[in-house]
């Protein structure tokens, strides 16, 4: 291990995390409330960073597993630093709540302990919903199109943070790639802060909204989410948003260099546009009977699917008092996610398609055991790697499950409120069903299961292999 | 700059960290995955998979719009194809390996069709490496500049030299001859020298010297070496082929051992020089053939193994000089340590030439880089660079008034073909050729030497 170097690393994203306080605290200027939670945050932040800034590493050599390391560490330690304004403020006097609710925001999960938005300081909710937008793209992405690459090892710490079971750069240049992906983020960004003024939002809450939606976190102003705003303009809005931000990344790069084909090619959002539409109409006729019309059905209806696959967790209505059907679906949504290469989390369309199809090639192997069969994925054949790590990423993901079910269990609330619980929490969507409506908040659960649900949230969306390699003790021999 | 490699091999890796440290896009295609992601994975590049030769793939690697393909891979034929497919679709400058000597022509003949902006053989390279360590064999190295007229020689510094311990500024009038000495390495750390550097025994020692004057320099110093009139040469691949073809223009008579028959026969039909079959590794053998009485002995076996071992070997039959050909460079320094001072390595040595020519595409109009060379084992670099326009604040100065940047020395002027070594009067003028050794420094234009 290459400890100073990896020290160095997290150095930058603590600095960067105190440049990132500069929006709360213009927030809290404006708004005239105290912006002492975050000018205290910004000296610890400072006081923190510099130790590694001055040691200088022996060398600047990273392999793999200082990549995965570098990364599960720094998505920690922004928990735990980006929890101390909420303390600071008051907004959330317990620590363990606080850290929840930054994990919760950096993670794009969305799920909240905060029982009532309306008292918290306005700066406040300015910082959990900003958490989103930073944690949406990757935070070592953004270290990487700041500071200059030295050598191209620092492609292990790209593959460690961006979800999907294949990765690849944009172009040669690694900070340039960082650079492409974080501008297509903010002008998309841009575009529906834009769209939602025009539908009548004030701006704070359109800011706020935007950035939440960017990151398909989930934290918003009001108690009752999307909802409160009984606009109909601002829920197709963010329905189209949540659906746009649950695409790859890259697409959107091939579309602005004219490679539209790359586009029809890409099977993965082809199956993602289908399983949007299917679900959305299904949920449509079976709900019909709880609206007062067939278009606010199709509305709710398409924007719960989005808001679910996209793995953002905003809501307009509570779908927890929906037929099993719907609810079947939801949850399946849930489990799914969105694209690879998007800011969604959740097992991602691509790996599901991998696995299924390599489900039916092991039937196939079965009836003719001398066929030779490869796996293609958007046109082309896959590295028999790659359909292993997408095997390997199910088995995490079913015991980790497993796991944090049976120990949340202990709190004795409902089977549905648990499962939906720690599903939410491993696909980073945000609200659960049950006892809990989708509108609630997780403040009932004990301080353990919060942390066991936190380490969910971060196991999620680095996709297991970084946590689990930190908490590894194999990573620490020298040998 | 977007360039484009094919062929992962150990030359297109040693150009791609090269290129990509030097801040160029550099997108690599090769036809195994394994050899893609590691080199992804040690630099900043991007890989594709795939034959360079399939346009399918080129167009992946937008060759369209490329500035320069480099195409490397052990197949000569997939290199010229690959290269001529790339520039249809409009890369700007292409550069193909081609290794077959009976392609020499062919290229000669088709360059202009094939629109290929530049060959490189690393066999016909190192062979001129060669020759050029056996015409001077006091020296480690000799680097050749402006036709011939400039040497850049590399040897280490022996403790019964008269010019040990003392200082640079009291060598010229000991010696009487013209030289200049551009670096030194001591302890694995790289020296540009100024007056009172003082020499000690152990030192390499990086020194510029008119082509005429390096003899008597040489004897001088106490290094010198008798000519060399006969040379072992173990291995009968390519680049004993080349050097055979370098050799027969000379007064150098050469023995080859090579097992295999074909390679045999190949050079007893083209050369005349002794060529025995039989395994050169074997102690009977090289008894046989006069290792003991040779000038020099080459071990140029494909297995740099067997160089090393028969190069120590040869130590110990006291051969006056000994060449090792070495393909992997991670080793090298071992290698010194263990004895073996002059090495060459084909890969080294075209990875130079290409980043010669990529530096010349990136440079300015106002000087042309001419020659490119690394010194030191790589720890520097000598550049000769064509001056061809006045340039404020560098030329008609004179030297003393100059503030090159640190790292950075000015070796060798050339103006109206007389060599001069540069002492503070001298100047740089338009049209005159001018050799920089840089430590440290990317140069890509003779405008780089100031601040």
């Amino acid at each position: 291990m290459n400890y100073r170097m990896t020290g160095r690393l997290l150095s930058y994203v603590l600095l960067l995390e105190a440049a990132l306080l500069l929006l709360p605290t213009l927030t809290a200027i404006i708004m005239k409330e105290s912006i002492r939670p975050f000018v205290y945050t910004f000296a610890i932040l400072i006081a923190a960073a510099l130790p590694f800034l001055i040691i200088k590493p022996r060398n600047t050599r990273i392999f793999a597993k200082e990549g995965f390391v570098s990364v599960a560490l720094s998505w920690i330690l922004l928990s735990l630093f980006g929890a101390l304004p909420f303390v600071f403020s008051g907004a959330i006097p317990n620590y363990i709540d606080a850290f929840f609710e930054t994990v919760s925001g950096f993670t794009t999960t969305g799920a909240t302990i905060m029982p009532d938005l309306d008292i918290a300081p306005r700066s406040i909710l300015m910082w959990r919903a900003f958490t989103h937008w930073i944690g949406g793209m990757g935070v070592l992405v953004f270290v990487m199109a700041l500071i200059p690459s030295d050598g191209g090892r620092n492609i292990h710490l790209l593959r460690a943070e961006v979800p999907g079971p294949t990765k690849s750069k944009l172009v040669p240049k690694l900070r340039y790639t960082s650079v492409i992906l974080y501008t297509i983020y903010f002008v998309l960004t841009l575009i529906e802060l834009i769209a939602l003024l025009i539908a009548g939002l004030p701006f704070y809450d359109a800011l706020i909204t935007s950035f939440s939606t960017a990151g398909t976190g989930g934290f918003g102003v009001e108690n009752t989410s999307i909802a409160a705003y009984r606009n109909p303009a601002v829920e197709w809005i963010v329905s189209i948003f949540m659906l746009l931000f649950g695409v790859n990344f890259n697409l959107f790069f091939f579309i602005l260099l004219g490679k539209f084909r790359e586009i029809f090619k890409n099977s993965e959002l082809r199956v993602y546009l289908i399983l949007t539409a299917l679900s959305t109409a299904i949920i449509t006729v079976n709900t019909a009977s709880l609206f007062s019309s067939v278009s606010d059905a199709l509305r709710t209806a398409l924007f719960t699917v989005t808001s679910t696959v996209s793995t953002t967790g905003f809501v307009i209505a509570d779908y927890g008092t929906w037929p099993a059907l719907s609810k079947a679906i939801i949850i399946f949504l849930m489990v799914m996610g969105a694209s690879a290469g998007s800011t969604a989390g959740g097992m991602k369309v691509s790996r599901l398609m991998i696995l299924f199809k390599n489900m039916l090639r092991e039937l196939k192997h079965m009836l003719r055991p001398n066929s030779i069969n490869r796996i293609k994925l958007n046109g082309e054949t896959l590295e028999e790697e790659t359909v292993r790590s997408a095997s390997n990423y199910l088995t995490m993901y079913v015991s980790l499950f497993i796991l944090s079910f049976v120990l949340i269990s202990v709190d004795n609330m409902s089977i549905e409120t648990n499962l939906t619980a720690v599903l939410s929490c491993i696909s980073n969507v945000g609200p659960v069903m049950g006892t809990i409506t989708p509108f609630g908040n997780l403040s009932d659960y004990s301080a353990f299961s919060k942390i066991v649900l936190s380490l969910d949230m971060l196991f999620g969306r680095l996709e297991f292999l970084p946590m689990f390699i930190l908490f590894s003790p194999a990573t620490y021999r020298k040998k | 700059m977007k360039i484009i490699i094919v062929g992962g091999g150990t030359v297109g890796t040693a150009i791609t960290s090269q290129l990509a440290a030097e801040n160029h896009n550099v997108t690599v295609i090769d036809t195994e995955l394994s050899g893609i992601t590691e080199l992804s994975n040690i630099c900043d590049v991007i890989g594709i998979l795939g034959n360079g030769a399939d346009v399918s793939v080129l167009k992946k690697a937008d060759a369209q719009r490329a500035d320069l393909i480099i195409a490397v891979t052990p197949s000569d034929e997939i290199n010229i194809l690959c290269c001529a497919a790339a520039r249809k679709l409009g890369a700007k400058h292409t550069i193909a390996r081609v290794r077959n000597p009976e392609y020499t022509e062919l290229m000669n003949l088709m360059r202009q069709d094939m629109n290929l902006s530049m060959t490189v053989n690393p066999e016909l390279d190192a062979a001129q490496a060669l020759y050029r360590m056996l015409r001077y064999p006091s020296a480690a190295k000799v680097e050749t500049f402006y036709r011939g007229r400039v040497e850049l020689v590399e040897f280490t510094l022996p403790a019964e030299s008269p010019i040990c311990n003392k200082a640079l500024s009291e060598l010229r009038p000991t010696l009487k001859s013209r030289f200049l000495v551009c670096g030194v390495l001591r302890d694995d750390v790289m020296y540009i020298p100024s007056g009172d550097f003082v020499l000690k025994a152990g030192d390499v020692i990086s020194m510029t010297a008119p082509d005429d004057d390096l003899t008597r320099l040489f004897k001088a110093i106490g290094i010198f070496k008798q000519p060399i009139r006969d040379v072992l040469i173990l291995g009968g691949g390519r680049v004993t082929y080349y050097l055979e073809t370098l050799l027969a223009r000379s007064k150098i008579g050469s023995t080859v051992i090579e097992k295999n028959k074909e390679l045999c026969y190949t050079l007893t039909e083209d050369f005349d020089c002794t060529v025995v079959c039989d395994d050169g590794t074997k102690q009977e053998t090289l008894l046989e053939a006069g290792v003991e009485k040779a000038d020099a002995l080459l071990s140029l076996f494909d297995n740099d193994e067997q160089n090393v071992i028969m190069s120590i070997y040869a130590k110990t039959c006291r051969v006056p000089k000994i060449i090792s050909l070495i393909k992997e460079l991670s080793y090298v320094d071992f290698y010194k340590e263990m004895g073996l001072e002059s090495i060459i390595s084909p890969k080294s040595i075209t990875a130079s030439n290409i980043l010669r020519f990529v530096r010349a595409m990136t440079q300015d109009a106002s000087s042309e880089i001419e020659s490119l060379h690394k010194i030191m084992g790589g720890k520097a670099e000598a550049l000769a660079f064509i001056v061809k326009d006045d340039i404020a604040g560098i030329t008609d100065l004179p030297l003393k008034e100059l503030r090159p940047k640190s790292g950075i020395l000015i070796a060798c002027i050339i103006h109206k073909n007389k060599v001069i070594i540069p002492a503070g009067d001298d100047c740089i003028q338009k049209g005159d050729t001018v050799l920089i050794v840089t430590a440290g420094e990317t140069i890509n234009s003779i405008k780089d030497i100031v601040s």
